[in-house]
């Protein structure tokens, strides 16, 4: 008898805690477009906040005492294969560079098309750091 | 002398594989030839091992740069403390690291047994060994530190100026040695099935290692959360990365352990759950070190691809199937002896706290490895914020209404007294916030919890002594010395919870009223945030052409009040492309001054005599310092906890007046 009521406070505190996370799912998970998809898109993806993954191409420029951040995201297919030779995005991005922002380096940006083509990125996450273990 | 180290290495692997084989074969503790010899073999790998770490440490002292570990992560311009600690700046030096932890531990089993006593010490010996060999491979076969270079350079790489920080002395070595303690109590948990030996004997014997690997590993965790906050110049000090989430894991599922092995000492329940436990810490373990060296998740923490993938996540296989196995095998055994008397009881509170952390435990788990599932989810840190917070909330809450209660049954005196002082408190501190201006609940609420959880832990601690004092005529200051020396895990434990209290405060304050701006500034021009101005003085530099720092000097005051130069530097280093940030902050209990430089161009192109203007960000980081404070009562608790047992002992001392 005592055990069904410590099963019954047990499940609704499963319950409880699945809830939870679902809720913190719905509002905290979201998808990211490769370079490619992204670019095929725009038309229909108009003023709303993305994610893009891509790799950083070299050249990148910072101005503005160091506080904005202007680069080209190169596509990086299935595989993880960087393909410079296919279109890349020019992201525009005003904030702390992260440290770990390099050339070579895979990252996410996070924002909007802008109306002359480029991306007005709010968030530049850098990811991989290749560099722990150099080949 | 690479070649030395490379020998010495293949020794100890063939050791340690002889060893488990001995310990196998060899039956029952110091009955035969083979288990007397095994141990002797525990005893060289160690000696073995410990001789390969002191010929890289040299090698790296001595810059033998034809080792092609030395010549990828020192260089002869790093200070001291950065050599020794590139040792573990890498994955092979970091493997041997783990490798030798393990070495340490078997060696400390063998040297700490007493004869007759430890029946599961063979298969206890042969799981850590069998790891250890695991452990030997990996650095023999897939990353040896030893390799060299068919020449010897003038010079090093040098280490990775992210690295260059003092966390890099304790944050790896800490984590690792964590990683590699918990090896032991699981070990424990395979031979005590293995063994059908289901009782007791396991848990009191993986105790105080379950406790100094929970702690190892909690302090790594802390350390380089600081070290995320002084380096990586974004002012945040954990981002639910999944190595983060890595260290995380395993670190909640051993806290959950820690309080169930105490209801399975105490009252003959929890068997099965702990054993499930310490299998999902290994595990967990494993699983982290098989993420940090493949490519399926990204995270700032990852090695890259790396060859190793495979190996972690065999041995992760095994040490799952295999346990799993083992638990079907002894089922029978694994049967509760307990029955929970009252919802309002010790039992009931623990086996509550059990199941919100492992739910939270969970949930970090899930939210960290959905990506590797689905190629292009991305999980965002809200929702870890907002799953994983509010559970460990409640749990904190339950910390506090714990100890209020005893074992059984609750004693409704004590109990009156702790809820009713410890709920004043935090009634009252709520009060303070409201008319302070404070409105947002989801910050009132953890700081409510916390003071409670805080007050009541030293409201009982305070009416032990009361007790004590009045049964054995001692003296106030004796009586709280004494008592916590007779029973040092139970107080010890109070005080965790008091840390981890203490640390969500300041969690909160930080994440929820922070003030962050940005500014260009020209030498001579002031900015404010909040009650604070800072002016920007000159941009200066020294280095050379292998490594190069670049910093603004700023004065910073309260209000009028002068609190001193702020320099935030940038590193620039030839290994790297870019420049590494190091940021100022002025530590106060009340709120940091944060100051991060993010670059700098001439005021004017043609003319660099008129200076340089810099972009800053600056940030007011509230009770960012509690974190750290917390982190500090951490320690002292966790090693209380640790401690062993006081020799000098009278028995009327011992035990607790109150229990």
């Amino acid at each position: 008898m005592k055990n069904k009521r410590f099963l019954f406070g047990g499940t609704i505190i499963g319950i409880a805690i699945i809830f939870l996370a679902v809720m913190a799912f719905q509002s905290g998970s979201g998808y990211y477009y490769t370079v490619a998809e992204a670019l095929h898109e725009k038309d229909n993806l108009g003023q709303s906040s993305i994610r893009i993954q891509g790799e950083v191409a070299p050249g990148h420029q910072t101005s503005g005492a160091g506080q904005n951040l202007f680069f080209t995201l190169m596509h990086v297919d299935d595989d993880g294969n960087t393909c410079p030779d296919e279109p890349g995005i020019e992201v525009n991005f005003t904030g702390t560079v992260p440290n770990n922002f390099e050339t070579g380096r895979h990252v996410v940006v996070e924002g909007r098309f802008d109306n002359d083509d480029s991306f007005n990125a709010t968030k530049v996450i850098t990811a991989c750091a290749s560099r722990y273990e150099p080949a | 002398m690479a070649e030395l180290g490379y020998i010495t290495l293949v020794l100890a692997f063939a050791a340690s594989l002889f060893s488990v084989a001995a310990l196998i074969f060899g039956g029952k503790e110091g009955t035969s030839w083979l288990n007397r010899n095994a141990r002797k073999l525990v005893i060289a790998v160690f000696i073995l091992v410990t001789v390969a770490v002191v010929i890289l440490e040299t090698a790296i002292l001595t810059h033998h740069f034809e080792i092609r570990y030395v010549y990828q992560y020192t260089s002869k311009d790093m200070s001291l403390i950065y050599l020794i600690s590139a040792f573990w700046a890498g994955n092979a030096g970091s493997l041997l690291f783990w490798s030798w932890m393990i070495s340490i531990c078997g060696f400390v089993l063998v040297i700490r047994q007493r004869p007759g006593k430890r029946e599961l010490t063979p298969y206890t010996l042969a799981v850590v060994m069998a790891t250890k060999a695991f452990f030997t491979m990996l650095v023999l076969f897939f990353s040896n530190p030893f390799a060299r270079l068919d020449h010897a350079p003038s010079d090093g790489l040098g280490m990775n100026p992210l690295l260059e920080n003092p966390g890099m002395l304790l944050h790896p070595p800490t984590l690792l040695a964590g990683w590699a303690l918990f090896t032991v109590p699981f070990a424990f948990a395979v031979s005590a099935l293995i063994n059908n030996k289901l009782d007791n004997t396991w848990i009191s014997y993986a105790r105080r290692w379950t406790v100094m690997a929970w702690l190892l590993l909690g302090v790594g965790n802390i350390i380089g959360a600081w070290w995320a906050y002084a380096v990586l110049g974004w002012g945040g000090y954990w981002a639910w990365d999944p190595i983060e989430n890595a260290g995380l894991i395993p670190w909640l599922l051993s806290t959950a352990f820690i309080h169930s092995m105490v209801v399975q000492k105490r009252r003959g329940g929890f068997k099965l759950w702990n054993i499930t436990l310490i299998v999902a810490v290994f595990t967990t373990i494993m699983l982290g070190a098989f993420l940090t060296r493949s490519d399926i998740l990204q995270s700032v923490h990852t090695f890259g691809r790396t060859q190793m993938d495979l190996p972690f996540f065999g041995l992760m296989a095994v040490a799952l199937v295999g346990s799993i196995g083992l638990i079907i095998w002894r089922r029978k055994s694994l049967v509760s002896e307990m029955n929970i008397n009252s919802f309002l009881s010790r039992e009931a509170a623990f086996l509550l706290a059990n199941f919100l952390i492992v739910g939270a435990a969970v949930i970090t788990l899930t939210g960290t490895l959905a990506p590797a599932f689905s190629e292009t989810l991305t999980i965002e840190e809200s929702f870890f914020n907002q799953s994983v917070v509010p559970i460990l909330i409640a749990v904190i809450l339950l910390a506090g209404l714990c100890i209020t209660i005893g074992w059984r049954r609750p004693d409704a005196r004590r109990l009156r007294f702790t809820l009713i002082s410890s709920g004043t408190a935090a009634l009252a501190v709520t009060a303070g916030l409201l008319i302070a201006g404070i409105r947002e609940w989801y910050a009132i609420i953890p700081v409510l919890v916390s003071v409670f959880t805080i007050v009541s832990s030293i409201m009982v601690w305070l009416s032990d002594v009361h007790s004590r004092k009045r049964a054995l005529s001692e003296n106030y200051a004796a009586a709280s010395v004494n008592l916590v020396r007779s029973n040092r895990a139970r107080y010890g434990g109070y005080l965790v919870h008091i840390a981890i209290a203490i640390m969500a405060i300041g969690i909160v304050g930080s994440s929820v009223y922070d003030v962050e701006e940005y500014a260009i500034l020209t030498p001579g021009e002031t900015m404010t945030i909040k009650d604070y101005s800072v002016t920007y003085d000159n941009l200066l530099g020294d280095g050379d052409d292998g490594r190069m720092e670049v910093w603004a000097v700023l004065s910073a005051y309260k209000g009028d009040k002068y609190l001193g130069e702020m320099k935030p530097v940038r590193v620039f280093h030839r290994s790297y492309d870019g420049s590494v940030g190091r940021v100022a902050i002025r530590y106060s209990l009340i709120e940091d001054l944060y100051i991060s430089l993010s670059g700098w161009e001439p005021v004017d192109k043609d003319d660099h005599s008129k200076g340089y203007q810099a972009g800053f960000m600056v940030e007011v980081n509230p009770l960012v310092t509690w974190i750290w404070v917390g982190g500090g009562v951490l320690l002292v608790g966790g090693l209380l906890c640790y401690w062993p047992r006081g020799k000098r002992q009278s028995p009327s001392s011992s035990g607790n007046p109150q229990s």
